[in-house]
């Protein structure tokens, strides 16, 4: 097992600090449940962990304005019985409760699961469709990355080596609905073969993110006008969009056909949700 | 005393010490001054070592002993003895152990794990058994022919990779296919699959100053591991002493020994101190047994009425790179490979074949789940050809009384009941009614059906014995080695004890860590043999306890022994009440008022040896090798998305003809687990590799089992009673029969559903899609 330093850190100064010293040699370490498993299995060895559960701000869960802020620190399951939550999110819930296990979910966190940012990570999909931001801080102050530029590449976001996540903000889909829906081997606990999310405002457009099936997770906002019932155009979209991978989990071509599965059920939901 | 603890659903004795967590398992141990080990493992599937390098591992600090092949020319073997302690000259698999360092602290050793060097010199991996029958095909063991094995029962053949070729012939199939009105030939495959039990293979041994060795571990069978490391190292059983205290889950995979000879041989190398060795996850996966694959060609000859006239059988065993269990469980499949039919004309060549992966072992059934994965669905396309219902097409064959099987034995009205669990499953899953998909049409309904039959496998003159010696409040101590692992055996075995010595249950104390110098023999805690052999035992002892009470109470009481009736502790003139003892007057000797004292304590033996069973002929595969068979049937409604190729069980309905029930809750708890255990053998688990051999899916993040949300739907259990003539009560073995037959039934529900025959295990939600995908474009 490679050794770390474990720093503990109780303010976001005193984190950026830290992580502005030690750069690349450094992890932040949340709830560590992909993090930790890496670092056993030998694919990071990091010399400094910097844990970010102590500080305090990053553990707010609140709406603000219309706006969701989900601190980088909130656990899945917090966020999950989360009560204030605006209607039309319910694709974030959908795919929080079928994140890992339970166990797992009282220690990751919603930063944790896009920072690591897996191409299966399931809350990837439900954040693209809902147009979340990510916001960070540096040294060099904050900023804030709409998620669709968060990602980069597979287990690489655009945070530069000095930045933390210090919150996820959703704004109120306002009239919008969404859902999300995964594809897994069995029906427990399970890393998603695809995971996909979609959203319509209410004056009827389309957004819709998959997982699993591209490097990153992908948003596809433009259907070329296709209206939500006309689902063989939808589906004609989607395929030009996704570029799957053979790989242990499933076969690229079975992904493909779930990619088609999963939209179909998603449109159709999504229609009953406008209705009801 | 009321008769009524036979049956009863008696809570498990180990429940509150599990549940509270207070019961220890060898994980959990700690001696003192006892160092951790590691080992290192096969990066390659097939390579020669060229050179290993210990020089840099031995300087970091806290390391004792660090240990390679050509320290220890040993091999180790129940069955074919072929197996190395540590890679000797070459690695046969992935994940085979090369070296091994005990050390103050794990994290040492785990260091000079890393800081040892090894060249390899990679060997062509052979990763297909059929592919390992080539005459040109790379060997795995160059030195078969110099092997160790039983000799007579098992038929290696030098100079190729075939560890053991099984024959059966019974009448004259050429004839029988001749005569066939229809012949239907198919190939069925199932991949290698875990045990993946809670607690993974672990072990603490003390190899002492004086040549004494004590060993802490997780497993099967104490007597089996002494024994194995008795023969192999050449030390007296008597100088070993094996400790099994609670285990965490076995299935098969901790049966015969596993980490015991490495972690005793460190202790010795490390000043003997004792060393302890608990496998991670991925050593579980990687480097300790799995299930072996199946490769199986059956071919079937049926007369235009439905019956079937001839069967010739071809299983390949894929045994990974040692042989030692699969030898066994390529005979055993051999010998029982035609399932519950009578069928005049048989042929069956059962080869156990080396290859480059994982080896394989017992795992629930034996071989038996892959063998009827083949066989059951085989018979569902036969009827299909025939155009049958499936249901009566296997009852036109099955076994019954006056019935002859593949080896010769004669079925009679006491070997139970198949026709029974047949139709009794049938009933109850409506067979016969079609019913509506309830969530749309995307969605189609099925149901399937299969049979199963398994004796346990065992050498002819296996062996149980058991103990029972009072204490002072005449409460009494049953002592078996058998282990309950999680079975539920010690519960039913102290219901056994309780009858028997006609006393109430909480009189009875189950004697729980099993101990070599305390314990009396018994082979191995594998077959679903214990209920049944170490039950037999219990109620010899139990009559020999009381022999010895009536005997002491007979002279108390100035009456003759058989005068004396016995019940709820007490001894009675028989007629007159009120002339009685209590056990506990007696149990340790009777004191007259005067101080005279007669008897002593009670301690009762019981003994039992398989009786009857035979060697089988090395040519037809004729004799007796089962002590007693456990029919079932499964019938299952399954219902298929059709665009995901999901598999939702709605209902499984399992029957077995158990004989006798000894606890309802623990046997119906057992065929729960076991049908659950079998779905995931039917619909998610199996080894990937890569081409050069690579275990790809070595953890649980991508090796999944059920989980509590893949549990079915509905799930009913048909406990049919028909005594067995040597079994307590009747009783028959459970254990591993509800998970044999599982696949089969599904698959044949997914053809019921769709018209589509899968032959590969898993049927996993990708395969079904892709197959149904390819039935619409074809």
């Amino acid at each position: 097992m490679a050794t770390f330093k474990y720093l503990r850190c109780h303010s976001l100064d005193e984190a950026i600090d830290l992580l502005a010293t030690h750069a690349r040699q450094a992890r932040i370490l949340a709830g560590g449940t992909d993090l930790l498993v890496s670092i056993r299995d030998g694919l990071e060895s990091p010399r400094y962990l910097i844990d970010i559960k102590p500080i305090a701000e990053l553990h707010t869960l609140a709406l603000e304005d219309g706006l969701l802020r989900i601190g980088a620190s909130v656990t899945v399951n917090q966020l999950i019985d989360f009560e204030h939550l605006p209607a039309g999110m319910d694709a974030i819930t959908e795919a929080a409760s079928c994140l890992a296990s339970y166990q797992i979910r009282n220690r990751a966190t919603v930063g944790g699961n896009i920072c690591n940012a897996s191409p299966a990570c399931d809350l990837g999909p439900p954040l693209l469709v809902l147009g979340a931001k990510v916001e960070t801080i540096s040294k060099r102050g904050r900023r804030t990355i709409p998620i669709e530029d968060f990602f980069e590449d597979v287990k690489v976001t655009r945070l530069e080596p000095d930045e933390i996540v210090t919150a996820i903000l959703i704004p109120s889909p306002r009239g919008g609905v969404s859902t999300f829906l995964k594809r897994s081997r069995i029906k427990g606990h399970d890393l998603a073969v695809v995971n996909a999310a979609g959203a319509v405002t209410k004056d009827g457009n389309l957004r819709m993110a998959f997982g699993a099936v591209a490097p990153t997770p992908i948003l596809v906002d433009d259907f070329n006008g296709a209206r939500l019932d006309d689902t063989a155009r939808i589906v004609d979209v989607l395929m030009n969009a996704i570029s799957p991978i053979d790989d242990v989990r499933a076969s690229a071509v079975y992904r493909k056909y779930m990619v088609e599965a999963l939209a179909k059920k998603i449109l159709e939901t999504l229609m009953n949700r406008l209705q009801g | 005393m009321k008769d009524d603890l036979i049956g009863a659903s008696v809570a498990r004795i180990d429940g509150i010490e599990k549940v509270t967590g207070s019961a220890t398992y060898t994980a959990d141990m700690k001696l003192p001054g006892m160092l951790y080990a590691r080992m290192l493992l096969s990066p390659h599937a097939h390579a020669r070592i060229l050179r290993i390098d210990i020089e840099k591992a031995k300087q970091v600090p806290g390391v004792k002993a660090i240990l390679v092949g050509a320290d220890l020319p040993y091999r180790i073997g129940l069955y074919m003895v072929d197996k190395p302690i540590l890679a000797q000259g070459k690695v046969r698999y992935e994940g085979e152990p090369v070296a091994a360092v005990a050390a103050l602290s794990g994290e040492a050793a785990a260091e000079a794990v890393n800081l040892i060097e090894v060249d390899y010199e990679p060997l062509g991996p052979v990763m297909d058994a059929r592919e390992a029958l080539k005459a040109d095909s790379p060997l795995v063991h160059e030195d078969l022919h110099t092997y160790k094995y039983v000799e007579g029962v098992f038929f290696p053949v030098p100079h190729t990779n075939i560890a053991n070729h099984f024959r059966l012939r019974k009448g004259d199939v050429a004839k029988g296919f001749e005569e066939s009105y229809k012949i239907v030939e198919n190939e069925f495959y199932a991949p290698q699959v875990q045990h993946v039990p809670l607690e993974t293979h672990a072990t603490i041994a003390h190899w002492k100053p004086n040549g004494r060795i004590e060993i802490w571990t997780s497993a099967q069978s104490p007597f089996a591991v002494r024994n194995l490391l008795s023969v192999a190292l050449g030390i007296s059983h008597s100088r070993i002493r094996v400790v099994v205290p609670y285990v965490g889950g076995a299935f098969g995979g901790k049966a015969g020994i596993h980490l015991e000879p490495l972690v005793s041989l460190l202790s010795k190398h490390a000043g003997f101190r004792p060393v302890k060795l608990v496998a991670t996850r991925t050593e579980e996966f990687k480097t300790l047994p799995c299930r072996q694959g199946l490769d199986a060609r059956v071919k079937t000859g049926v007369t235009r009425s439905g019956r079937i006239i001839a069967e010739e059988i071809e299983f390949v065993w894929d045994a990974g790179a040692y042989a030692d269990y699969g030898v066994n469980i390529g005979r055993a499949s051999g010998y029982s490979g035609a399932g519950p039919y009578e069928i005049e004309n048989v042929k069956i060549d059962s080869y156990t074949v080396y290859t480059n992966k994982p080896f394989g072992t017992a795992y629930r059934g034996f071989g038996h789940v892959e063998l009827f994965w083949a066989i059951e669905s085989q018979m569902d396309a036969v009827a299909a050809s025939l155009g049958m219902d499936p249901v009566e097409f296997r009852k036109k064959n099955l076994l019954r009384p006056g019935s002859i099987t593949i080896t010769g034995e004669k079925i009679v009205e006491h070997t139970g009941n198949v026709r029974k669990c047949l139709e009794q499953v049938a009933q109850e899953i409506g067979w016969g009614k079609e019913e509506e998909a309830k969530s749309g049409k995307k969605k189609l309904r099925g149901k399937g059906i299969a049979v199963l039959h398994k004796a346990p496998a065992m050498p002819p003159n296996t062996a149980s014995s058991a103990i029972i010696k009072f204490n002072e409040d005449a409460t009494a101590d049953v002592i078996v080695s058998g282990v309950d692992y999680g079975q539920g055996t010690a519960t039913s075995l102290s219901q056994i004890a309780a009858h028997a010595l006609r006393l109430p249950l909480e009189k009875i104390h189950f004697v729980w860590g099993k101990d070599t110098e305390q314990c009396p023999y018994d082979w191995q805690t594998v077959a679903s043999r214990l209920t049944v052999m170490a039950g037999i035992c219990i109620l010899r002892a139990a009559e020999d306890a009381l022999n010895q009470i009536r005997s002491i109470a007979a002279q108390a009481l100035g009456v003759s022994k058989d005068d004396l009736d016995l019940d709820d502790g007490k001894i009675f003139v028989r007629g007159d009440r009120s002339r009685m003892l209590e056990y506990k007057q007696v149990v340790m000797g009777y004191m007259f008022p005067n101080g005279n004292s007669i008897g002593g304590p009670v301690i009762g033996r019981g003994s039992y040896v398989a009786e009857g069973l035979t060697n089988l002929d090395p040519e037809t595969g004729q004799g007796l090798p089962a002590l007693n068979w456990t029919y079932g049937a499964h019938g299952v409604e399954i219902e298929v998305d059709v665009e995901t190729g999901d598999i939702e069980i709605v209902k499984i309905v399992s029957a077995f003809d158990v004989g006798k029930v000894i606890n309802e809750d623990l046997c119906r708890g057992q065929v729960r687990g076991g049908v659950v255990q079998g779905l995931g053998t039917t619909l998610i688990e199996q080894y990937i590799y890569d081409c050069k051999g690579h275990l790809l899916n070595a953890s649980l993040t991508d090796y999944k089992i059920p989980t509590a949300k893949d549990i079915p739907r509905q799930m009913v259990q048909i406990l049919i009673e028909t005594p067995h003539d040597k079994g307590p009560f009747g009783a028959r073995g459970i254990a591993e029969h509800p998970m044999i037959s599982v696949p089969s039934a599904v698959a044949n529900a997914l053809f019921n559903a769709t018209c589509v025959r899968i032959k590969q295990l898993p049927l996993s939600p990708e395969r079904v899609c892709l197959a149904l995908k390819q039935q619409s474009q074809g």
